[in-house]
């Protein structure tokens, strides 16, 4: 008797609490409809306005993904859209494949997902765009129909496939001069994952692999700008016109002089690409008046010359008639730090420890700096450090440096370092050249004042050729010292009396003029 | 049913009667695995055990002290994994909960010591201790619980003083109704009871709890009566009494003694010292910094206990990995192995760039390479890390494994309180000189005074002189730093410069918002406080910057709420 009481309280209160739960639930997380004991190949099938649909999957063997146990979205358009597929479209069952791949994802997402604008990954690789109920440009007409293995999307258009920059580039090879220079970027490459093994370096311990294995074709435009053939990320892809693109490669010339002419050509053409992708998506309506390239060059965007803006799976391409960019960003000055040599005029202990890192705070700037004093003496006759660089280009250079010189009492009771002297020293520029003789073509002694931070003007520098290309991969061998400088800091052979051989220097500066 | 209820009676009956056997003699035997109050205290060995005991305790202090004196002051700052309770001390908001600022630690700490004292004093009435080993044990945990009733004074204003030991837990839960005095008059009870203990040096080398025990010496294990002492003098502003015992301390070694406590400077040709140096002739190089565990100024801080060690060192307490407790800084100051709660403030940082060393570098290196490390880019307090952080990559050596100190009272600490007291007691450039490049920088190297500002510095050959000061080299001398610059009112410019040169030696050990409230109640100044650590907000870009500051300006906010719990 009295566990009967029981059981009937029991049940009474799951079935109060039961009630009383649902409702809860269904305020706070509603599905708009159910149909969990259908699959979604089942649920496509008993809707009449998806009957194209279910056909073509039926055509493409895509059916039975669908009724498989995975997790789907399906994006069905219905009959009316499909009806406006092109007929040779329809007749070829890959094409069909990959238009209705397009529209299938191997995963959940709800209309809840997209609250924010999502790229949802398709079966076929590319990306989409869903937000709320859009996708891309179709609208959802029944959001959210949730079935065993996933969720149903019914939409009033054929979202179809689209090409990525990459793909747009290669197919437009021969309408641009400029997709054509970089479709032939093409480099054969080792692939050291798919290279055969051939040995271990018994004293590095690094890999060796046998030539000619594993060699894959690399488009250097892909691995040292943006890799644009990824579906991943968004990018916005500037196409010159012929005239444009070739006014703007003759603006380069003169910075890319060389003796062998097809490398003018490809220095200059890649100074002009390589701030034409740009990370990120700019649709019309976002476009600023200038883009800022990955190598910090900004890119004016003038709303009168664009030609043509298509749309690609991973951002979207402008064709424009001209977009001239500031030379002073496209050949930039650049700084080489005294702090990091290449190379000594001699290793010997007794230079090294005289050689010094140090570091300064510079009252004018109010910026602490690093740089290297060479605190030699009366033994630093000669003595040279050099810097290499293959970031010269042909054209003529404003040399400056800063090189302070002061002299600090030991802290620790010893001599003191440095001079209250002022110093003489000499700034060399030549090529990098193997053999042991240097003919530097700038050549300039000046004199250090102690406790000067300002830059001092050494003269000006003018690089002939520079015949390396620029667009090469990494070079495995030496070819790239074509294009490199050697520049020498060197110490006069003799001073006057009590005046040390010192050197130093903060950094060098190279300001090209136009 | 019926046998249930035969049992209803059965069990019952049958633990009456194991009640009853149990008082029988034949099993009232003392249990072999329980230590009885009354056989607590039999010999000196467990008043020894008493002592370490109450150490042990002690050492759950470590967190709130370095916690509430850091956070709460200009150089340390939360990071962004910081729990809510320690941003809620970053800015001066402590809430209802909050873990760190609660009191209750440090009075279980107080009634263990309490505790102690009353079974010393029954121990000495019946002749279990002499009067020399009672003396010694005895002014210990006094000191001890005078030195956690200051900090409780520091953190928390008014707080109840509480001697008598306590009974029961209920007793415990009580004292957070117990009538408060305010922190002045704390003062005052703390200074009777430290001037009438009876016995003030360190445990004699002699007596049985200096000892070697897991392979750490336990001589600088124990509280510095005349550092204790000496810094409740400067919270009383009483400089010449201040003076006057720091000075002892200072002079520990005796005469001829030119190393201990005495600040020396860097030894060029071997860089074994404790000084911020360079490797000989090449000075001028940042990467010739003297950087390891067993050379120059970090490694105070990593390394063993040897001759050196004790030069620096007054009072620090060991965390090892073998036993308890874990060291709790692993995980509040460590990028790798740790959770990275807390971090050396960008005020912080911009002050130890702001100084110029010897060699013309403008940082000090013990800042942004000893003190306030990058490692991965994070700036990290690294003063706890050096034996748990191996000594070159700064990757955990064992990640499990967490040995450190606490750091607690040392050489620098005791110099700069003795510049402190000196300043204010008409004493400016003997102040000066101690906190800069030393007493060989004073008139003829000699003061000429009488205690305690009798300072010999000179050294010669012929007439043969060798001062017991003639080595040292000032706070500011052993980190390679120029002499700071004098500007204004000199008493107070000096004094500016004592908590400044405080900020870049001791940053992170625990030390800093003692320093800034003495100063400020002293200078009846609360801007002095205010504004430094709105500028540590500031510089970080905490939108609460201005309020802080302005709630700062009132001194009843200096202290944290009693909130018992």
């Amino acid at each position: 008797m009295r566990s009967t009481t029981k059981y009937i309280l029991l049940v009474v209160f799951i079935a109060v609490t039961g009630t009383w739960s649902c409702k809860k639930w269904d305020e706070h997380n509603t599905v708009g409809q159910q149909a969990l004991n259908e699959n979604l190949l089942e649920q496509i099938n008993k809707n009449a306005s998806l009957s194209k649909f279910s056909e073509y999957l039926t055509k493409t063997g895509l059916d039975k993904v669908l009724s498989s146990s995975k997790n789907y979205t399906v994006f069905a358009p219905v009959n009316e859209a499909l009806a406006a597929l092109p007929a040779d479209v329809v007749s070829d069952t890959a094409k069909l494949k990959a238009v209705l791949q397009n529209m299938i994802a191997s995963q959940q997402f709800f209309t809840r997902n997209a609250m924010d604008s999502i790229r949802v990954a398709m079966l076929n690789g590319k990306r989409v765009f869903f937000y709320n109920k859009k996708f891309d440009d179709a609208n959802i007409k029944d959001a959210d129909i949730a079935v065993r293995n996933g969720v149903l999307h019914i939409i009033d258009k054929v979202i179809t496939p689209l090409p990525n920059v990459w793909d747009y580039v290669v197919t437009s090879a021969s309408t641009y001069t400029q997709n054509g220079y970089i479709s032939s970027l093409n480099f054969l490459q080792q692939d050291r994952t798919k290279a055969v093994l051939d040995s271990i370096n018994p004293i590095t311990g690094d890999s060796v692999f046998k030539p000619n294995t594993g060699m894959v074709v690399v488009n250097t435009f892909k691995t040292k700008v943006y890799d644009i053939a990824a579906e991943d990320s968004l990018y916005t892809y500037i196409v010159l016109t012929n005239p444009g693109f070739n006014s703007e490669v003759d603006r380069q010339r003169p910075y890319f002089q060389s003796s062998k002419t097809d490398i003018v050509t490809n220095n200059s053409s890649w100074n002009v690409v390589k701030d034409l992708a740009i990370s990120g998506l700019y649709t019309p309506s976002q476009l600023p008046s200038a883009l800022l390239s990955k190598f910090g060059v900004h890119v004016p965007i003038n709303q009168a010359k664009i030609v043509e803006t298509r749309k690609v799976s991973n951002g979207i391409v402008y064709v424009l008639s001209e977009a001239a960019c500031d030379m002073a960003e496209k050949i930039p000055s650049f700084k080489v730090e005294g702090e990091y040599p290449s190379r000594f005029a001699s290793t010997a202990d007794k230079y090294l420890t005289k050689i010094f890192y140090r570091n300064r705070l510079n009252t004018l700037t109010g910026l602490n700096f690093k740089d290297i004093y060479m605190n030699l003496g009366s033994s630093g006759a000669n003595y040279y450090v050099d810097y290499l660089t293959n970031q010269l280009y042909t054209g003529k250079y404003k040399v400056y440096w800063v090189a302070f010189s002061d002299k600090t009492i030991s802290g620790q009771g010893d001599d003191p370092y440095g001079t209250d002297s002022t110093l003489q020293q000499i700034l060399q520029i030549g090529d990098y050249s193997f053999s042991p003789v240097y003919t530097p073509v700038f050549n300039k002694q000046m004199a250090v004042t102690p406790r000067v931070y300002s830059e001092v003007y050494l003269g000006d520098y003018t690089n002939a050729s520079y015949d390396y290309p620029l667009s090469a991969p990494p070079a495995t061998d030496r070819s790239d010292t074509a294009s490199m400088k050697r520049i020498r800091l060197l110490a006069p052979a003799t001073a006057t009396t009590g005046v040390p051989l010192n050197l130093t220097l903060d950094y060098l500066k190279f300001v090209p003029s136009f | 049913m019926r046998v249930f209820k035969a049992y209803k009676y059965i069990v019952p009956a049958l633990a009456l009667s194991a009640m009853i056997a149990s008082c029988n003699k034949l099993v009232d035997v003392a249990p072999k695995d329980v230590l009885e109050e009354k056989n607590m205290y039999r010999n000196v060995f467990d008043a020894d055990a008493a002592v370490i005991g109450v150490y042990g305790k002690f050492m759950s202090l470590a967190t709130p002290y370095i916690v509430l004196n850091e956070v709460r002051a200009d150089l340390m700052s939360t990071t962004a994994t910081a729990d809510e309770y320690l941003k809620q001390l970053n800015e001066h908001d402590v809430k209802e909960g909050n873990l760190y600022a609660n009191p209750k630690p440090f009075y279980t700490v107080i009634m263990n010591c309490n505790d102690v004292m009353a079974n010393f004093d029954i121990m000495l009435r019946d002749k279990k201790l002499k009067q020399e080993e009672y003396n010694m044990r005895y002014s210990d945990i006094a000191a001890l619980r005078s030195w956690v009733y200051l900090q409780l004074g520091i953190q928390f204003g008014s707080v109840p003083y509480v001697t008598d030991p306590l009974s029961t837990t209920t007793d415990m839960q009580n004292v957070g109704l117990m009538p408060r005095i305010p922190f002045n008059q704390l003062l005052d009870e703390l200074i009777k009871t430290m001037e009438g203990l009876p016995y003030i040096k360190p445990y004699s080398a002699t007596s049985s709890l200096v000892a070697t025990v897991d392979g750490y010496t336990t001589k600088k294990f124990f509280v510095n009566k005349e550092a204790l002492l000496g810094e409740l003098y400067l919270w009383r502003n009483d400089y010449h009494k201040a003076a006057s015992i720091l000075k002892n301390l200072m002079e520990t070694g005796g005469t001829g003694d030119l190393y201990n406590y005495r600040l020396t400077g860097a030894s060029k040709a071997d860089n074994n010292d404790l000084a911020v140096g360079y490797v000989r002739y090449r000075e001028e190089d940042e990467g010739m910094l003297i950087d390891n565990n067993s050379q120059g100024w970090r490694s105070m801080f990593a390394r063993d206990e040897d001759a050196m060690f004790d030069r620096e060192w007054v009072w620090f307490l060991p965390f090892n990995k073998s036993f308890d407790p874990v060291d709790p800084f692993v995980d509040l100051f460590s990028n790798r192995g740790g959770s990275y709660k807390l971090k050396p403030s960008q005020y912080a940082l911009d002050t130890w760039n702001a100084q110029v060393q010897k060699n013309d570098f403008a940082y000090d290196a013990r800042g942004k390479v000893f003190t306030a490390r990058s490692i991965d880019g994070q700036p990290v307090v690294m003063k706890y890390l050096y034996n748990y952080l191996n000594g070159t990559g700064f990757t955990p050596l064992n990640v499990f494994e967490k040995n450190g100190k606490w750091f607690l009272y040392r050489a620098a600490s005791m110099h700069l309180d003795f510049a402190e007291a000196a300043n204010r007691d008409n004493h400016q450039s003997l102040a000066y000189a101690i906190v800069n490049q030393g007493l060989t920088t004073i008139p003829k190297q000699i003061t000429g005074e009488g205690f305690p500002y009798n300072f010999d510095a000179r050294k010669s050959d012929n007439p043969k002189i060798t001062g017991d000061w003639c080595l040292n080299v000032g706070v500011r001398g052993r980190a390679n730093l120029y002499s700071q610059t004098v500007t204004g009112d000199s008493t107070l410019s000096i004094e500016e410069g004592i908590v400044s040169e405080a900020g870049l030696e001791l940053a992170s050990e625990g030390r800093r918002w003692s320093d800034l409230l003495r100063v400020a109640l002293r200078r009846n100044d609360p801007a002095f406080l205010a504004n430094k650590v709105y500028e540590k907000l500031v510089r970080e870009n905490n939108p609460r910057a201005s309020e802080v500051r302005a709630k700062l300006m009132n001194k009843d906010n200096w202290y944290l709420p009693f909130k018992w719990k």
